[in-house]
């Protein structure tokens, strides 16, 4: 599928602001799932952005507005083609147990994506939670799709109740969150069971023009699921806000240990605290790829 | 060693354990003979005032580089021991080529680590011990270091033990402090006790600084490149070190508030403009640098800096995220690792290192628990912080609770007992254990500091780990024949001539005198109100001097401005004003922010005037607790008036009057123009409204030169009651009144023309220019005009029955654009002076419609 998206962040200082710093992570990356056609990020006022690769491949642009303004404005816009990506069947079979094995002779590159961050530390998943995921000779595929679905259903997905530093116990108190609270409540699932999990943001198509399927949660703003490893090096997406694998309808901007690997935009600015925020996200189906 | 009868023998009584490195059962040791013979030439008594004389200027030391104002308990507590360190040509030989070897191969493993990370795919070490190191930061990979240099400088703790073989105890190439400490000491006891440096030929010890300079000029392409030093200053022990190291280097002292990321560059925000920085001496921990390129860390740092790192923009030593090199956890691994970086066997062997997360290690360390010293793999609170670990890890009891809850993040060492020195205390020598640090420059040409920072342990020892303190510290002496000359050219530097102050000081020096103007301003203007009410006018109704009290509130900008009539709680309003610390522009609050101001850069005043203030800030504290009463009110705000008054003179006598001084100054008279502004833009089209000319004594335009201090000025001046026009005149514009609008700004544009500014970026030229217009369109107010004469006969020779016709409204008007022409000013010296915004701005038009 192609998709036109665009990714409007503005900010609207209350007094103007003498400077703004601010680093972006919201260029789409390449992978086996998509292809990046065209990219352009506009910045008003307008500066100059410098780019580099990070640790994890994500492209980072870095701005800063020297003078005085009262309003940034970031716009982000991508052409995209997303392809059906799945992992073979057998790979979705092999035992939990075995699994392990698998990890446990490639650790080295998996260490990180096993280990607590701050954002998604192990110790409530593993206290609060007394649901038993994986059986040693359960097929793989099988487990993460019911530990999907019971993220899905256990949790209400509610906009507001929750921002970036909503500790993850607060989430599993009170069964709600948002996507980026899922994510990182699944990556701790996984990784205190020694699975290897990674963070993903993202943007979703809401409604499929062709069908009349019910509207995906996600869309209006930046979106988040989990990859998880799977034996044979596949990262297979998992999105449990919508309690579906991650398909041609989600397009991937930037992976990390969590949330802070790939905040769309970290910056600071100098002047009155007073500043409003507006994020706009929008993904549409252009017509069908020519080639 | 024979002792001739008549002469003391200071050492007969000295009980030498077999640790001793002096004493060799009975026999002294080779390179301490010519020391231990010296000292017996002394008698006990010289010894004893040598060490007192030491004691005296170590102490000296302590107070002239502690940061002023503060208590004597984080003072530097300075001890220095007569009896000095002595190497030998061998031990020293194999010191430098160790570590030179050892610098090399951490140098190497950071740039790996940060890169491809091959000596772990190649399995040399255990790939989680790095990668769960929180020193680690992922998002400072793949920048490069000028020169492949990512541990330029850095030290190692050895200890040597009683075999005489010397041990690694732990790396310290993040940001280890020492040198300024050996330099001093060297001076110190060079000083107090130069026939000891009679006994042997010691290598110097104070070029390393010129070696570290040279170095850090090396960093980068540029020719002649502006170097800093960046600190936090938070402690005595960092103020002291690199206050010390920066005047040595003659390098700027900075904070990240003085620096400033501008399209791809770094520079230093100076009074005199924007002065690009090529090389950054990094005294702060990596994570702190850069609020953006690291997630969570508060918003200290210096914005965007790490981009520029990353363009190559500017170089930082030592390189971000150089602390992976100090992981204690890796330091079992030592050997390999040198063997996999330099391709030889390690010179110097590291002490046994166990790591808690490895099961037989930690059965190991359970086995032998009483002798054994957990450590964290690092000293950082960014490890606290990742674990959420609530104490300090400074404890023992801390650190078992770490290792039993966080095993991955502990090591254990077994206690060492190292050598031993003969340490001079209370007229005798006993022997005590001595640890050293010994620091290297990995420049083109590695330099080792010949000798190092000996320190003697102390009883109560931070679980074994060193600290700067310790009991006192040993000289350190490396035979001058051992240490290889190195001939490195010394630049000559051209910038000394760096004179202007940086934006920061200058910034909190204005803010300071503004603050501190306004808020003996409003306890001047309380006080003289309540005075007004109560003795001088009995029973007069508190509604006529409600428009005044709103002056007042509006000068400072208080909410109670807008409001037509008097609050009926007129308590809790004069609160308000005076001692709630919560109101922003209360008194109580102006004197806060002017101490929190001044606390930002107190090596730029004097200690009596930081204690004053502090003082009077204590004050207000106790004043506003409690129930706050009339009288209470009065008192507070007449202690106000007169302690910044006693501020003010202690500033004008103990304070240098260089360019900091000047903003303080600029700062307080803007205040003050504005305030009186401010009460006059209210006050006087209020009391025209009410004006006749023919009133006996108007009690509001004397009640209005009250406030502003000038019923004397203006009694002198005219010998005349209160008319309109001459109150307007003389707090408008009269030159000799320090509290008109016309002396104030005179005395800005003074104090900025004394600034040393000048040059080919003279940037205050603009700023003086302004003024000068605004004094000339102050002096050209058509008085007249506004405020028409009520006693032409007197003034003009025409008949007082004309009745003048003034205009409230006309007068508002006026005073209106003056205010704003005056806060254009404020705006303009901050542009130009702080925030270097006129580089971008276009130069600001007075008086544009």
């Amino acid at each position: 599928m192609r998709f036109k998206v665009s990714h409007t962040t503005r900010y609207k200082y209350a007094a103007p602001a003498s400077e703004s710093f601010a680093e972006l992570r919201v260029w789409p990356r390449d992978s086996e799932s998509q292809k990046i056609i065209s990219r352009e990020l506009v910045i008003k006022p307008e500066v100059r952005a410098d780019h580099y690769l990070d640790y994890f491949g994500n492209h980072v642009e870095f701005f800063s507005i020297p003078f005085r303004h009262s309003e940034v404005r970031v716009i982000s816009e991508a052409e995209i083609e997303t392809f059906p990506y799945e992992p073979r069947p057998a790979v979705l079979d092999t035992p939990i147990g075995e699994a392990r094995q698998i990890y446990n002779s490639t650790l080295f590159r998996l260490f990180e994506y096993l280990q607590p961050t701050e954002l998604a530390p192990l110790t409530p998943a593993r206290k609060k939670i007394r649901k038993v995921f994986f059986h040693e000779t359960q097929p793989i595929g099988e487990a993460l799709l019911k530990l999907n679905q019971w993220i899905f259903k256990t949790f209400e997905y509610k906009p507001g109740v929750t921002d970036v530093s909503t500790p993850l116990d607060d989430v599993i108190k009170n069964k709600r969150g948002v996507c980026q609270d899922f994510a990182h409540l699944m990556l701790a699932i996984l990784r205190s069971h020694g699975i290897p999990a990674r963070y993903v943001s993202g943007y979703i198509e809401a409604f499929d023009p062709e069908k009349t399927d019910p509207e995906l949660i996600g869309a209006a703003a930046s979106h988040a699921w989990v990859e998880v490893f799977l034996p044979g090096g596949f990262w297979w997406g998992l999105d449990p806000t919508n309690n579906q694998a991650a398909g041609e309808r989600h397009v991937k901007v930037a992976v990390g240990r969590d949330y802070n690997d790939v905040a769309p935009m970290r910056g600071t600015y100098k002047g009155a605290l007073d500043q409003q925020l507006q994020v706009m996200v929008s993904l549409t189906r252009t017509a069908n790829a020519t080639t | 060693m024979l002792q001739s009868a008549d002469q003391p023998n200071h050492f007969r009584d000295y009980s030498a354990s077999h640790r001793d490195e002096a004493f060799a059962g009975n026999a002294v040791a080779q390179p301490y003979q010519a020391i231990v013979k010296a000292l017996n030439d002394c008698s006990a008594h010289e010894l004893k005032v040598r060490q007192q004389r030491l004691d005296r200027a170590a102490a000296e030391l302590g107070i002239q580089f502690a940061l002023p104002g503060e208590r004597s308990r984080e003072a530097i507590d300075w001890k220095l021991d007569l009896f000095p360190r002595v190497l030998s040509a061998e031990d020293w030989d194999v010191i430098s080529r160790g570590v030179i070897q050892r610098a090399q191969a951490f140098n190497a493993y950071i740039s790996d680590i940060y890169h491809e990370q091959k000596i772990l795919s190649e399995r040399v070490l255990p790939f989680e011990l790095p990668l769960r190191d929180p020193a680690f930061h992922r998002s400072f990979s793949g920048i490069e270091s000028h020169g492949g240099r990512y541990c330029l400088t850095g030290a190692f703790d050895l200890v040597r033990m009683p075999d005489g073989e010397w041990q690694v105890l732990e790396n310290q190439l993040a940001t280890p402090i020492g040198v300024s400490y050996i330099l001093q000491n060297r001076r110190l006891l060079a000083q107090c006790f130069p026939e000891l440096f009679a006994t042997m030929n010691v290598a110097p010890v104070a070029s390393f600084s010129t070696y570290l300079t040279e170095a850090l000029r090396a960093q980068t392409d540029v020719a002649n490149p502006n170097i800093v030093l960046l600190t936090r200053g938070e402690t005595n022990q960092t103020h002291f070190e690199e206050g010390f190291l920066a005047r040595h280097m003659g390098i700027s002292l900075v904070r990240p508030a003085d620096l400033l990321v501008r399209d791809s560059y770094v520079y230093l925000k100076t009074i005199r403009g924007l002065e690009r920085v090529d090389v950054i001496y990094r005294r702060v921990e990596s994570s702190t640098v850069d609020p953006i390129a690291t997630a969570g860390t508060s918003f200290e740092g210096v914005p965007g800096l790490v981009n520029v790192i990353r363009k190559g923009n500017v170089s930082i030593v030592n390189a971000l995220g150089s602390g992976v090199a100090d992981n204690r956890a890796i330091l079992r691994y030592s050997d390999r690792i040198i063997g996999y970086y330099t391709g030889r066997r390690a010179i110097l062997p590291t002490a046994p290192t166990y790591h808690l997360s490895d099961h037989d290690q930690r059965d190991y360390v359970l086995e032998n628990f009483d002798s054994m010293v957990l450590k964290p793999v690092q000293d950082h609170a960014s490890l606290r912080k990742r674990l959420g670990f609530k104490g300090l890890l400074d404890s023992p009891a801390e650190l078992k609770r770490l290792a039993k809850q966080y095993p991955e993040y502990c090591v254990a060492q077994p206690v060492i007992s190292p050598s031993q020195l003969p340490r001079f205390r209370g007229g005798d020598f006993s022997p005590h254990t001595v640890f050293m640090r010994a620091f290297f420059i990995l420049g083109e040409e590695p330099v080792v500091l010949p000798g190092g920072l000996t320190r003697q342990t102390s009883r109560h020892h931070r679980s074994g780990r060193l600290s700067v303190y310790a009991e006192g510290m040993k000289d350190t002496w490396a035979p001058a024949e051992a240490v290889i000359d190195r001939d490195i050219p010394i630049t000559k530097t051209i910038t000394g001539e760096r004179i202007s102050i940086g934006s920061r000081t200058a910034e909190s020096l204005y803010w300071a005198g503004r603050y501190l103007n306004r808020a003996e301003n409003t306890a001047r203007q309380f006080n003289t109100l309540e005075n007004l009410r109560w003795d001088q006018l009995g029973l007069m109704d508190q509604q006529a001097y409600w428009p005044l009290l709103q002056a007042i509130a509006a000068a400072n900008s208080h909410k109670y401005a807008k409001r037509k009539r008097m609050p009926r709680d007129t308590l809790k309003f004069s609160t308000q004003l005076v001692l709630d610390p919560s109101e922003a522009a209360s008194v109580n609050a102006c004197v806060l922010s002017a101490q929190f101001n001044l606390g930002a850069v107190r090596s730029a005043i004097s200690p009596e005037c930081w204690q004053t203030l502090r003082e009077l800030a204590i004050y207000l504290g106790n004043q506003s607790r409690g129930r706050v009463t009339r009288s209470k009110l009065r008192e507070s705000s007449d202690q106000v008036v007169s302690e910044v008054a006693r501020f003010q003179g202690l500033a004008e006598r103990t304070m240098l009057h260089d360019d900091a001084w000047q903003f303080y100054r600029i700062g307080g008279f803007l205040e003050r123009a504005l305030g009186v502004l401010y009460l006059l833009e209210v006050a006087l089209p209020r009391a025209a409204e009410t004006y006749r000319a023919d009133d006996e004594e108007s009690t509001d335009l004397t009640a209005l030169l009250r406030l502003n201090a000038s019923l004397d000025a203006y009694r002198r001046e005219y010998r005349s009651r209160a008319y309109l026009d001459r109150v307007a005149r003389l707090l408008l514009l009269s030159p000799n009144n320090p509290s008109s609008v016309n002396y104030c700004v005179r005395n800005v544009r003074y104090a900025i023309g004394t600034l040393s500014i000048s040059g080919e970026r003279d940037v205050g030229e603009g700023v003086v220019a302004g003024i000068d217009a605004l004094i000339s369109y102050l002096e050209s107010l058509p008085i007249n005009h506004m405020f028409p004469s009520p006693v032409p006969g007197l003034d003009a020779g025409g008949s007082s029955e004309e009745s003048p016709s003034v205009k409230p409204n006309v007068i508002k008007k006026q005073l209106n654009a003056l205010t704003k022409e005056l806060e254009k000013l404020h705006e303009n010296i901050e542009d130009v002076f702080f925030s270097h915004q006129h580089v971008y701005a276009r130069s600001p038009v007075l008086f544009e419609s």
